[in-house]
């Protein structure tokens, strides 16, 4: 199509040029030659007119003067001439005049003419009607011919130029034009060209939009989510589809009128929504309302709307838009939130978050109303044993099952909840006589006390109850939940299984439990103040310290020396025992190392491990990284363990910790054996290298008979078990030749020392080897504490 | 304008009226057909009347309106006997004629300014050429132009120095008259006021002109200043005659050299030369 146009606009354009030239050629000889002719004759016209006129004036002037000068004028040639010649200078003009008798003889002439060419015009003299001679005027027609010349010249010229101006000019313009169509043209081929791109860029940025618009409506499917548009005046709504899926309504069937919209919100959402689009409109700001919805099939979901105004390209505001998304699962994930934040997950009772809120809404209440309400604390006796023993499991169940029994005698009026642990918390909103908090305190202890079965089997626990009276006892959460635990605290420590009111002073005797407590981690941590005292253990058979007990010793920078008595207890019932435990066995072995190393004889070192050791933590590794560390022979390390550790635990589970110990290769000792619940099962099934016998067997051996034949057959069942006998305890050399008799292997007591620094110890153990103290030095185990004076007293 | 011609055009009807008369009551009287310059005419005329008296047989036509110049061609065409000329023969003329001084008339300057005063001759110039000037009483002084190849002109331009510069300049003044011959001449200065132009005693006399003589030099153009040399400036009289002399001619020559003739001439203004 282009090559044709082309083919086209070249025939036309030769055309076009053809016209152009022969127009010119017209135009120009139009010019050259018109103009220099008609100039010709206009002027030739205007000289033959002028001349013609003063002819005829001078033909007249003469015929008035002849008329008074009849006779002989023909001789009057000098006035004749100044009579033909009065009304110009001919002269000047070049023109002359003459009179011209009828026998053609010149009467009279003026003015002189000096031209190549002239032309004379006649004019005849009347007088009395007869025509008596005739003026000729002679005038010179050279600078006429020159003027038509010099006209014709410029014509020439002008009708050259005429040619080219019409011929070039057109042609200047016509080939410009064709120029400018020909670029015009490619223009236009390239204009094309990039219409045509452009239009392959579109067809893909529209494929590309169509696949993202696939993208965005997968992605609402995904977020459950679908857009929406209203415009302001509209009777209906524009609804994406994937809001008809979501709302499962029928496109095809479903009207969004503006009505059915609003009566798909439940209760009031269409109001809040209304609301919320106000607002919007109001403030121009996007927001979001949760409201419930029917959906087609009548269930019902939680969606939020978002709202924001739709403008117009001023700015105007026309309607609304925004999306809806389904929230049901969010807000279902709110809720069980919502639970987890206020509700205890394991015993489905409120939790510590709620508890203060209802405390504080209580403390409120009862400022209000003047009403009393009662804070009861529980915390439940032996829990931790039985946590440490059968496990956690059945920790959670026993928990468990404790908030079911107590739940049984609270109403629906109290409130209670689960602080955590084995703490729980009842909250009394009102009483009228402090006999009901009494009652109701009985009633929860006589509830958990006793037997309960688990599916590991049996926990017999019990509960302790601190009571805060609201408001008397604290005006404040805080100084509620205080007091009522130093309440608890005073009812633990008067033998448990009781209830206890607040009373002024509790708080002190706690408090310097607790700042012990808090002390006791500081000096963990810091590594100062803590110390180890080591009894020697003596070797009946060669009466030599074959090894020592480590015992810890607690200096407080401010009360003093700390008897293992009360801040053992502290640290067992804060878990600070775990930490302790793992410090003192560092600190022996390393000792034993540092003696070793010194050249003494191979001595074991002794250290107690808790029960929480065993349950809470890892012993065995602990163990081990402690023995790799220091590079003490695993068997001069024994780890002493009670029987009572066993009471509420699984064999199983406590068995194969030992193992794993003994695997190791360190010495394991059943402490205080006899003490507590001994079973004679431990002895053959658990891998005890070693068997302590509780003081309680030996002190008054001496006297009586029962008392031996009891000892005696202890020792005989460890023997015959292939154990070491260590008896502990021992103050009289009688009661060690008992033993020696009985066959004891070891005995530990005052008898031979009390338990005393590293130093001192080892003095004691030179003494039975018959060494004098002081001979060597030996160095102390780095980071070990040794006190000036050594502190005999005996582990509680 | 239109009256002087109409005046003109009356004396020369009747001129011709007296002439057919005077013919048709003598048509046997031997006739001289004279003409020439216009300042004679009426000397002329009354030469021949004085003539005629002498000579009843002869009766002298005068030709008016000729000029000098007409007289002469008039003369060699042989349409006259013998021209009075104000000029002598020039070599345009005929070779064949002759001429002669037979008077000699004072030229001056005349007005038709009841006073005009006198005029040095060398202001002369300034009087015909300056478009401002004015006589002594402030008028305005209005000249009047001769035809160049007149004899007037040409005795003027003569007479006074730079004259002929100032009459070409005042030819470019188109309001300025022209005067064709002798009597128009005197005509216009009659009717024009403050007038000035150049004029004989013998026409000024003969006609009887209501113009008045500007002195000049302080001397007035009398014929008793010519004669004795007190006025200088003067207009020759000329007689143009051909080879074809005619008895009648040869006695009117000899009547003007003779005292009767002379004493017309003088009478008429004009101071006889013996020829």
């Amino acid at each position: 199509m282009i090559e044709s146009l082309q083919k086209k606009i070249s025939s036309d354009r030769a055309l076009l040029r053809k016209m152009v030239q022969s127009s010119a050629i017209v135009v120009a000889a139009l010019v050259a030659l018109a103009l220099p002719l008609g100039y010709a004759l206009i002027t030739y016209h205007y000289e033959v007119a002028d001349a013609q006129q003063k002819a005829r004036l001078s033909a007249t002037q003469v015929a008035r003067y002849i008329f008074q000068h009849p006779n002989l004028w023909q001789f009057h040639s000098e006035r004749l001439a100044e009579t033909i010649g009065t009304n110009d200078s001919d002269a000047t003009r070049n023109i002359q005049r003459r009179i011209v008798s009828a026998n053609g003889k010149i009467v009279s002439a003026r003015g002189a003419i000096s031209a190549r060419f002239t032309m004379v015009q006649r004019a005849p003299i009347v007088v009395g009607n007869e025509v008596i001679a005739q003026l000729e005027l002679e005038v010179p027609v050279d600078l006429l011919l020159q003027r038509i010349g010099f006209t014709a010249l410029i014509s020439a010229c002008l009708g050259l130029l005429a040619y080219f101006a019409f011929r070039i000019l057109p042609l200047y313009a016509l080939d410009k034009t064709l120029g400018d169509i020909g670029r015009l043209q490619s223009s236009i081929v390239r204009q094309n060209d990039e219409l045509t791109n452009q239009n392959r860029r579109l067809l893909e940025q529209e494929e590309t939009l169509r696949q993202r618009s696939d993208q965005l409506a997968g992605a609402q499917r995904l977020g459950k989510m679908g857009d929406w548009s209203y415009r302001l005046g509209d009777a209906e709504l524009w609804w994406s589809p994937e809001v008809y899926r979501l709302l499962g309504y029928d496109p095809a069937r479903f009207n969004v009128s503006r009505e059915t919209v609003m009566s798909v919100y439940i209760g009031d959402g269409a109001r809040r929504v209304i609301e919320t689009q106000s607002d919007v409109m109001r403030t121009g700001s996007v927001r979001d309302v949760d409201v419930k919805v029917r959906r087609g099939d009548g269930s019902i979901c939680d969606v939020v709307v978002t709202s924001q105004v739709m403008t117009d390209d001023a700015g105007r505001t026309i309607g609304f838009l925004g999306t809806i998304q389904d929230i049901t699962a969010r807000k279902v994930a709110e809720e069980q939130l919502e639970k987890l934040a206020y509700y205890d997950p394991l015993t489905g009772l409120a939790n510590r978050a709620l508890f203060q809120r209802e405390l504080n809404d209580s403390l409120t209440r009862c400022g209000r109303t003047g009403a009393q309400a009662a804070l009861l604390l529980l915390d439940l006796d032996r829990f931790k044993e039985v946590n440490d023993s059968l496990g956690h499991a059945a920790g959670d169940e026993l928990l468990t099952k404790v908030s079911y029994l107590i739940s049984r005698v609270v109403d629906s009026s109290h409130f209670l909840c689960r602080l955590g642990g084995d703490e729980f918390a009842i909250i009394m909103p009102e009483y009228r006589d402090i006999a009901e908090v009494r009652e109701l305190a009985g009633a929860v202890i006589a509830a958990v006390a006793g037997s309960i079965l688990l599916d590991r089997g049996e926990a017999n626990i019990g509960t302790s109850i601190g009571i805060a009276l609201i408001p008397q006892h604290g005006s404040n959460v805080s100084d509620l939940q205080r007091n009522a635990d130093l309440a608890l605290y005073r009812a633990k420590e008067e033998g448990r299984g009781r209830f206890s009111f607040f009373e002024t002073g509790m708080s002190e005797a706690v408090q310097h439990k607790i700042a012990l407590a808090r002390d006791l981690r500081r000096a963990v941590d810091d590594n100062s103040g803590l110390f180890v005292h080591y009894q020697p253990q003596v070797d009946l058979a060669t009466d030599r310290v074959t090894g020592f007990e480590a015992l810890m010793r607690w200096t407080h920078p401010a009360f003093g020396n700390v008897p293992p008595s009360e801040f053992i207890p502290i640290a067992e019932s804060s878990q600070l025992i775990c930490d302790l435990g793992l410090w003192i066995m560092r600190e022996a072995a390393q000792q034993a190392k540092a003696w070793l190393d010194a050249g003494e004889p191979a001595r074991a070192v002794s250290v107690n491990v808790s029960a929480a050791q065993i349950w809470n933590t890892d012993i065995t590794a602990d163990v081990a990284r402690i023995l790799d560390e220091i590079g003490l022979p695993p068997h001069l390390l024994c780890l002493e363990l009670t029987e009572s550790m066993l009471a509420d635990h699984t064999e199983a589970r406590f068995r194969k910790v030992l193992v794993a110990l003994k695997e190791l290769g360190v010495t394991l000792a059943l402490d205080d054996f006899g003490t507590d619940y001994s079973s004679l099962g431990y002895l053959t099934q658990l891998p005890f290298d070693k068997l302590k016998i509780d003081r309680l067997f030996v002190d008054g051996i001496t006297e009586a008979a029962r008392a031996r034949k009891l000892l005696e057959g202890i020792i005989a069942l460890g023997r015959g078990l292939g154990m070491t006998i260590v008896a502990e305890g021992a103050e009289k050399p009688e009661e060690v030749e008992i033993l020696r008799t009985f066959g004891c292997d070891m005995v530990q007591g005052y008898v031979f020392a009390r338990p005393t620094g590293a130093t001192a110890a080892l003095a004691v153990a030179w003494k039975f080897e018959g060494k004098e103290p002081g001979l060597r030095e030996l160095p102390p185990a780095s980071g070990t504490s040794l006190p000036g004076t050594p502190q005999l007293s005996a582990v509680a | 304008m239109i009256k002087s011609r109409m005046q003109n055009a009356c004396i020369v009807i009747v001129t011709g009226f007296a002439l057919w008369l005077a013919s048709a009551e003598d048509s046997n009287a031997e006739l001289l057909r004279t003409g020439g310059t216009g300042s004679t005419v009426e000397t002329l005329r009354r030469l021949g009347v004085a003539f005629t008296k002498i000579e009843p047989g002869t009766r002298i036509e005068v030709v008016a309106g000729l000029g000098s110049s007409g007289g002469i061609a008039a003369v060699a065409a042989g349409a006259i006997d013998f021209s009075i000329s104000g000029r002598p023969l020039g070599a345009a003329d005929d070779q064949a004629l002759k001429a002669s001084v037979i008077a000699r008339t004072p030229f001056g300057l005349a007005s038709s300014h009841p006073n005009p005063g006198d005029v040095r001759s060398v202001d002369v110039a300034d009087l015909f050429g300056s478009a401002t000037a004015v006589w002594a009483d402030g008028k305005p002084v209005r000249p009047v132009l001769r035809p160049k190849s007149d004899s007037d002109s040409l005795l003027l331009v003569r007479l006074f120095p730079k004259l002929a510069a100032s009459l070409e300049k005042l030819r470019q003044r188109a309001e300025v008259p022209v005067a064709a011959t002798d009597q128009d001449n005197a005509t216009v200065a009659e009717q024009l006021a403050g007038s000035l132009t150049g004029m004989t005693l013998a026409q000024l006399q003969t006609e009887n002109r209501q113009l008045h003589w500007v002195s000049v030099d302080g001397v007035m153009p009398t014929l008793q200043n010519l004669e004795n040399g007190a006025y200088p400036h003067g207009k020759d009289i000329y007689l143009v005659v051909s080879s074809r002399a005619t008895p009648a001619l040869d006695r009117f020559r000899a009547f003007l050299g003779s005292s009767e003739g002379q004493k017309v001439l003088r009478e008429n203004g004009s101071l006889p030369v013996q020829p």
